[in-house]
């Protein structure tokens, strides 16, 4: 009984997070993102989408969510396992980044949700106010007139281009509180960047499946977790999963040497 | 006083202070149900230039307040809106307390979309994804023609594929190097349909052991195919019949492109003019390449001085009867290591038919030589190329035994001072063995790299109408070794390495000429041994700021040559320390400078010939008994942008050399007969060069457009000596190439090309240019699902400073019918019929007018078929 009442909490709990809203999508824009998620490495590039309601906004992968909505199309058609992966990949479809976020503007919340090893989490924290600095520097994106603003968060210098011509407090990622749509960012170090590709007006509703079944955890353990499966992902997966791999094999068929995956220069987007 | 009284003085005169506070305050709400709108943007700006000086946003209820208290004097604007809702704005007095209630009226808002629609691009990493099907357009034959049009890949001509400006060191089919550098066989022949995804890794270390250690900043390309291309035997085959005159085209290509294993065969046979031998080809995979193949760049002393290609497409010049089949086959060899046989045959029967004028400016006179010229090479190359790879993480070895039996014979006739009657015949016979090693031994690759290469080169030139024979045998016998260890230390990867190369030439010709003629003679039979020791060692960085390398190889040469009239050693110590920095100024946008110097000696035994040998039937050459040495200066600078989500590049660069010192040619004319040319050693001649170049390519993803723009300048200053007077002459040229492809995916590909090019040449009389424009425009519509009809207008123009002008223009057209998996083809070749196309150039001396002949008209029906 105890644990049917857990798994019945539970299940509230994600009904409450995830419910599916009958909020419109008002405007869409798309992002080229560019991040070095290690010190060492190179920047990854993503294709991100940004859908804007009235109350809510969303920024995902739309690469990401492109292979989900291909993936839950074969699983109907009885693929699964690595019959599935393959069809994936004949197809072209790549894995984007499981991460998403979502800004609830009436409740002031933001929700974090990514993939950490193999379980997925979300993380709720009331949204913070911007201190932003608009500048008189103009810039022209995407046939709009956009503004400069400068700020700073997370330890990390942020800079913006905003347009007021689309009065919208709206932006990729966290960032928000400029007076119009934010069209390009990018953090001081050029570690991060957003770039706005594609503007529209869909005429749809907000769907967040592909944000379903996401576990909650508070803020500080997703940052933690984030962190331990960034810096040594064999050994995360080894603590998540009580399973020790011993071997595994690269695309390519050669061995994977995991010494070689701990203690990685994470360099998170929040230091 | 208790706390509790001063606590509430305290609180009363912060709320006095807070009443007084000059702000604006109030709330939004809608015009239709009057309830207060959350999140409306509420900004104050600036009356003059419309600088927002605050703002916020109302809150749920639809209240806002902003403090005006740091504000002046001078009214400002207060503006409220909200996508969704037509905007409001009015003027308020700052210092005033201001309470305001607004109505906004909700409006369907405008939005000026923008729609960039991605092909199907997915980024990871280093490796780019290109979804073939959103880049194929009506009339693509085969994945070559997909290819050129992603922005950053350029195919040249020789089918050299180079990735931002580099060529890729690897071309995979299915994640194998089936066809190593003869990738042409892969991008002629394997149809787009076939292919599911174009890959770039855009930094590719082929070598398993290297791929952390490398750092290798090199590009490859990965053709994914298609699911149902594989396991299965799959084919084209294309045969087709034109009449007048008799043309004929024959070609199958069948594939079996398995997980373990690959199989490749190609035969062709042509006499369309089609140039199918280029497929051949053995493109060079560049310093990213670390694995070795054999070289066969040497061409060999003598020639028939055959005019130069028409610059135009060779399909309109080519008289040709060519056939090639080519077998190429990748299997597993037990468990890990993994054989590929490549073997092929080339049949090239080539006529050339052109006249041509060569003027030659001796010291205000110039001289006219007018030739009529008849040329036919038959050339006959079985080769065989067998490897056998282990490439792992733990090791990689591969060992290449490559054969190669070239053999040519040219027939010329030439008309013009006298009639000119010859026959040259060609053995070109190669084989070489490449062994190469890497081992990891505590995180330190060692490598070892070993080809031993002999070649015999007999070459024969028979003039029949003056009974002069030339004979040359060149030999040679070539091993170079290199040792190398290379490692990672945190950002930096430094590379040592350390070897021996031995070439060992010979060289016996001999001039028969039965009439005794005093011009013609000469016996040559020289030896030249080379030991070249070196030492290089090399530093890669890469940090997030500035990356590049510094490369300091030192060489010591021993070169010792042995003739009937001289026997001399030679020793030289060679230094040419490079540095080439990056700087990553954004994620796209990268800049490079790139500076060499140093010293070098060299020459080959070609060069070296102490008496005359006859290279062609004009000319008789003799070389010189030394060493060249040169000093030298080369920069490179440059800017690349690249993203390949918003599908565009650009770069620009600009290149100059110096050398300093070396062999200096020297020129003598002959109307009658012969032109003569010495070589001789100047140390004090400097030879110099310089380019610029720019780049721009964009493939729109909104609009079915593709742009391509490319801009080169080049220039030389040469030093020469012609009859005893130093002559520097300037060359400068000046190149201009725009396309735009305008195509809709289902309807139409229509593609317009503008050349422009200006070569001036300065020194020699004076000043002396040509200037050329070509307009191709190329149209492919589908009339029904049956029918696709495809056009071509071709149009040269060309003038030169002498007032000579050209034009050309030349026309064809093909009619397509569909039958489920084949086409029914009409092609009509030539449609004006155009006899000749002429043309002017000048090189460094001379000036050449050519006149070459056309193929005519023809009509031709195909038939292919894909199974």
């Amino acid at each position: 009984m105890k644990k049917c009442g857990l798994i019945i909490i539970l299940i509230i709990i994600n009904c409450q997070v995830f419910a599916k809203s009958d909020d419109k999508i008002i405007l869409r824009l798309k992002y080229s993102v560019a991040s070095k998620i290690y010190l060492t490495g190179s920047h990854r590039n993503d294709l991100y989408v940004l859908d804007v309601g009235t109350q809510q906004t969303f920024f995902y992968s739309f690469i990401e969510q492109q292979r989900d909505s291909a993936m839950r199309e074969l699983i109907k058609q009885g693929y699964s396992g690595m019959p599935l992966m393959l069809e994936l990949q004949e197809r072209g479809f790549v894995q984007g980044s499981k991460s998403g976020l979502k800004r609830d503007k009436a409740n002031k919340l933001l929700y974090d949700y990514d993939l950490i090893g193999t379980k997925r989490y979300v993380t709720k924290d009331i949204t913070f106010d911007w201190n932003w600095h608009i500048t008189n520097k103009e810039l022209e994106i995407l046939g709009y007139k956009c503004y400069f603003a400068t700020s700073e968060y997370a330890g990390r210098k942020w800079f913006a281009w905003f347009c007021p011509s689309i009065p919208i407090d709206c932006g990729p990622w966290k960032l928000y509180g400029l007076p119009g749509a934010i069209l390009k960012a990018y953090d001081g170090e050029m570690h991060y960047t957003f770039d706005c590709v594609e503007i529209i007006k869909p005429n749809v509703n907000f769907d967040c499946g592909f944000f379903d079944n996401f576990k909650e955890i508070k803020k500080e353990d997703f940052k933690k977790l984030k962190r331990q499966s960034l810096t040594n992902p064999y050994l995360f997966l080894y603590n998540q999963k009580g399973v020790k791999i011993s071997k595994g094999y690269h695309k390519d068929g050669t061995p994977i040497d995991f010494s070689k995956y701990t203690n990685l220069k994470y360099n998170p987007i929040e230091k | 006083m208790s706390i509790k009284t001063l606590l509430i003085i305290v609180v009363l005169f912060t709320s006095i202070d807070a009443l007084s506070q000059e702000s604006i305050r109030g709330n939004v709400i809608s015009y239709d149900d009057k309830k207060g709108i959350p999140n409306v943007v509420v900004k104050i700006s600036d009356n003059n230039d419309q600088k927002i000086l605050k703002y916020t946003f109302t809150t749920n209820d639809g209240k806002f307040s902003l403090s005006t208290k740091n504000l002046s004097n001078d009214d400002v604007y207060v503006e409220f809106s909200l996508l969704g809702y037509l905007s409001k704005k009015i003027l308020i007095k700052p210092k005033y307390d201001t309470i305001l209630q607004i109505e906004l009226h909700p409006s369907s808002f405008n939005i000026n979309e923008v729609i960039v629609k991605a092909p199907l691009i997915k980024v990871k990493g280093d490796t780019i994804n290109y979804t073939t099907a959103q880049l194929v357009k009506i009339g693509d034959r085969n994945i070559g023609d997909v290819l050129k049009r992603i922005p950053g890949i350029e195919i040249e001509t020789s089918g050299l594929i180079k990735y931002k400006d580099r060529p890729i060191n690897t071309f995979y089919v299915d994640g194998k190097n089936l066809l190593g550098n003869q990738y042409s066989l892969a991008t002629n022949n394997i149809p787009p349909d076939y292919v599911s995804m174009i890959q770039i890794f855009e930094k590719h270390e082929p070598i398993k052991v290297l791929s952390d250690i490398s750092h290798n900043q090199t590009a490859a390309i990965n053709l994914s195919i298609q699911k149902q291309a594989r396991s299965k035997v799959l084919g084209i085959a294309e045969v087709g019949i034109g009449v007048l005159p008799f043309q004929w085209k024959l070609g199958a290509t069948l594939f079996n492109f398995r997980e373990s294993q690959q199989h490749m065969l190609v035969y062709k046979s042509d006499n369309t003019g089609q140039d199918i031998i280029s497929q051949f080809n053995m493109v060079d995979m560049g310093q990213g390449s670390m694995i070795n193949y054999p070289d066969f760049t040497r061409e060999g002393i003598i020639n028939l001085s055959i005019a130069a290609k028409a610059p135009i497409s060779s399909k309109r010049t080519l008289f040709n009867n060519s056939h090639i089949i080519s077998l190429n086959t990748l299997i597993p060899l037990g468990r890990r290591l993994e054989g590929v046989l490549k073997a092929g045959f080339i049949y090239n029967d080539v006529n050339i038919n052109n006249s041509q004028i060569t003027q030659y400016v001796v010291n205000d006179q110039k001289i006219n030589i007018i030739e009529n010229n008849y040329f036919n090479n038959l050339n006959k190359t079985p080769l065989i190329d067998l490897s056998v790879t282990l490439n792992e993480k733990k090791v990689y070895f591969q060992n290449r035994i490559n054969l190669r039996l070239n053999k040519s014979i040219g027939i010329g006739q030439n008309i013009g001072i006298k009639s000119i009657n010859q026959v040259l015949e060609k053995n070109f016979n190669d084989i070489s063995n490449i062994v190469s090693l890497v081992k990891p031994i505590n995180n330190i690759a060692l490598k070892f790299n070993s080809r031993t290469q002999y070649k015999s080169h007999p070459e024969n030139l028979n003039i029949l109408s003056d009974s002069v024979l030339q004979n040359i045998v060149f030999k040679e016998i070539k091993s170079e070794n290199t040792i190398s260890s290379q490692f990672k230390f945190k950002k930096i990867y430094p590379l040592i390495s350390a070897g021996y190369n031995l070439r060992l030439q010979t060289i016996n010709s001999s001039i028969e000429d039965k009439r005794n003629n005093p011009k013609f003679f000469g016996d040559n039979e020289m030896k030249l041994n080379k030991s070249e020791f070196f030492f290089k060692s090399q530093l890669k960085f890469d940090y997030s700021v500035i990356k590049g390398i510094i490369s300091i190889p030192i060489t010591f040469n021993i070169f010792n040559y042995k003739a009937a009239s001289a026997h001399k050693t030679f020793s030289t110590l060679d230094f040419n320390p490079m540095i080439s920095l990056s700087l990553p100024i954004s994620t796209s946008l990268d800049a490079y400078v790139q500076y060499s110097f140093g010293r070098s000696s060299a020459n080959d035994i070609e060069w070296m010939n102490y008496d005359n040998i006859l290279t062609n039937y004009r000319t008789i050459s003799r070389g010189i008994q030394d060493i060249s040495k040169t000093k030298n200066h080369n920069l490179k600078i440059g800017i690349k942008y690249s993203n390949p989500l918003k599908l565009i590049y650009i770069s620009t660069d600009y290149m100059y050399a110096q050398i300093v010192g070396g062999v200096k040619q020297s020129f003598d004319y002959n109307i009658d007969y012969l032109t003569i040319i010495n070589l001789f050693i100047d140390d004090s001649q400097i030879n110099s060069s310089y380019s610029y170049q720019g780049k721009f390519s964009k493939l729109f993803f909104d609009t079915p457009l593709i742009i391509n723009l490319s801009i080169k300048r080049y220039g030389t200053k040469s030093n020469f000596v012609q009859r005893s007077i130093p002559l520097l002459i300037s060359t400068i040229s000046t190149m201009f190439e725009a396309s735009v492809n305008w195509y809709s995916k289902d309807v139409f590909n229509s593609e317009l090309t503008v050349k422009f090019d200006n070569r001036r040449r300065v020194g020699l009389d004076i000043n002396s240019s040509s200037s050329g424009v070509n307009c191709n425009l190329s149209s492919k519509i589908r009339l029904n699902d049956k029918f696709e009809l495809c056009s071509l207008f071709d149009f040269y123009h060309k003038e030169s400073s002498s007032s000579k002008i050209y034009n050309a223009l030349f026309a064809d057209a093909n009619l397509n019918y569909k039958i489920s998996k084949s086409n029914l083809e009409l092609h009509i070749m030539n449609i004006f019929n155009k006899q000749y196309y002429s043309n002017v150039r000048y090189s460094d001396v001379k000036m050449i007018e050519e006149r070459y002949t056309i193929r005519p008209r023809t009509i031709m029906f195909v038939y292919n078929i894909s199974f």
